[in-house]
């Protein structure tokens, strides 16, 4: 398998994109409610009688940034839905498979088209989200949570209800 | 000559239903092959087949000399061919010219070919000044102009060209067939399949007649040739005379008749037969008017095999 074939389809994929609305949205909408809501959340719930507790907010930091590895498995299913269901419609599959490409080289042109911006969409979302919580939780904690090489992804079920009641 | 495709028996079945039964056909280099077949009749399933696109159920065809069928070879096959399939395939949110470019890259064309090949297809193909539109903005003729340019985009040795010409317009349709013939003259070989028998008959150097089987394969005119009826109708100038009668039945001639001016005889090779027949009538004192061969067209030709 040729990765440099695969990177040709990828970037005339890259060149569609551009061009589908839809795309954009599947890309953008998802990273900015993640980077820009929690935070505001937070926020909100911190300015409530008492806020967070200083011993909650890790795992609750923690919880939030779950949503980060759920958006990188969320944002590439409208990409690569889109990728394959436009290439039906414009039924341009069968030139393509008519050309000395395999199949493997094909299928991973399309993971990187689905992966890339996906991959690009979810830091640019997990810096501003790590600022904003930083900014947020800094008052409370005295240092900047974020970046935390050592964070777990333990979904904690009752963080979103404990954010509320405190 | 060298044959580029080369077919034996290819049968291709999809569960109960057979497309393509015990196809055997070859083309030579160079050669404008025409297949003919009404809708149904297994002509893009042949295609499909020799493009590696979909596989055989029996049978065996080489394509440049590689077998269909075999994974390595098919990489191979498809290295050599270009195809224009019925529906053109265009990825219409690119720009004519991306469009092409893709494919070069695919072809491992470098920036420069690909640079020469996609502006000389395009000025040849009137789309130059369109280089940079989308592909989706354009008419189905253009579309398919530009199908065929991409198809060509690494000079391939065998082109697979998939009703070109159905669904365009008079004006479009002419200017893909000239294009066409502009391949022709190149001698770029050209499997072409096509409903229209006139485009054919243009066109092609060798016809075959598909329906499920192949039913007869030729040049155009051995094809019209191959169907009885065609009649040779010479008008004389006077009542047709004994003499000359006489003259003509030392010829062999098949089934011939005269009535009032009119001689009529079996049209076998017309240009083999005539020029002595019109001899024959002028030392018998005839004067020849006109000369004629009707009854059997490759459209008489076309329905009568597929009708079998």
């Amino acid at each position: 398998m040729r990765l440099s074939k695969a990177w040709i389809i990828a970037a005339r994929d890259f060149k569609i994109f551009r061009r589908q609305k839809n795309v954009w949205y599947s890309i953008i909408v998802f990273p900015v409610i993640i980077s820009i809501i929690f935070p505001v959340v937070l926020e909100y719930a911190g300015r409530k009688a008492g806020g967070i507790p200083a011993a909650q907010l890790p795992t609750l930091l923690n919880s939030f940034s779950f949503f980060l590895v759920i958006g990188a498995a969320f944002v590439p299913l409208g990409i690569a839905s889109y990728s394959i269901v436009g290439e039906k419609v414009e039924k341009s599959l069968e030139p393509l498979l008519a050309t000395p490409l395999t199949d493997g080289e094909i299928l991973l042109g399309k993971s990187i088209s689905a992966i890339v911006p996906t991959l690009v969409a979810m830091y640019a979302a997990a810096a501003v989200f790590m600022v904003g919580m930083d900014e947020v939780a800094f008052s409370k904690l005295g240092y900047y949570y974020f970046p935390n090489w050592t964070i777990h992804f333990t979904p904690d079920s009752h963080a979103g209800r404990r954010c509320f009641e405190c | 000559m060298t044959i580029l495709i080369d077919a034996e028996n290819l049968t291709r079945k999809f569960g109960n239903l057979t497309a393509v039964e015990d196809l055997t056909l070859h083309v030579d280099d160079g050669e404008v092959f025409g297949f003919l077949g009404p809708n149904g009749a297994g002509k893009t399933t042949t295609i499909r087949m020799l493009c590696c696109l979909i596989s055989k159920t029996s049978g065996s065809a080489r394509i440049g000399g590689y077998e269909i069928g075999n994974k390595e070879d098919s990489l191979k096959i498809r290295k050599i061919i270009g195809l224009v399939p019925d529906n053109v395939g265009l990825s219409e949110n690119l720009s004519a010219y991306d469009n092409l470019d893709f494919y070069g890259k695919i072809y491992d064309c470098t920036a420069t070919q690909r640079k020469e090949s996609i502006q000389r297809f395009l000025e040849m193909l009137g789309l130059w000044e369109k280089r940079n539109v989308l592909a989706g903005t354009f008419s189905k003729g253009m579309k398919q102009k530009l199908a065929i340019a991409r198809a060509l985009i690494h000079d391939p040795q065998i082109l697979f060209l998939d009703e070109p010409t159905a669904n365009l317009d008079p004006e479009a349709a002419k200017t893909v067939r000239e294009f066409i013939l502009d391949l022709k003259k190149q001698k770029k070989t050209i499997f072409l399949n096509t409903h229209n028998l006139d485009e054919a008959q243009r066109i092609c150097d060798k016809i075959g007649i598909l329906n499920t089987t192949l039913r007869a394969t030729g040049t155009p005119q051995e094809l019209e040739q191959s169907v009885s009826g065609r009649k040779t109708v010479i008008g004389l100038e006077q009542q047709v005379n004994d003499v000359v009668l006489n003259a003509l039945k030392k010829l062999s001639l098949k089934n011939l008749t005269s009535e009032g001016n009119t001689i009529t005889f079996d049209a076998e090779d017309p240009d083999k037969q005539n020029s002595p027949v019109v001899e024959a009538i002028v030392l018998a004192g005839g004067h020849v008017r006109s000369i004629n061969v009707v009854g059997s067209t490759l459209e008489d030709t076309y329905l009568k095999l597929v009708r079998k």
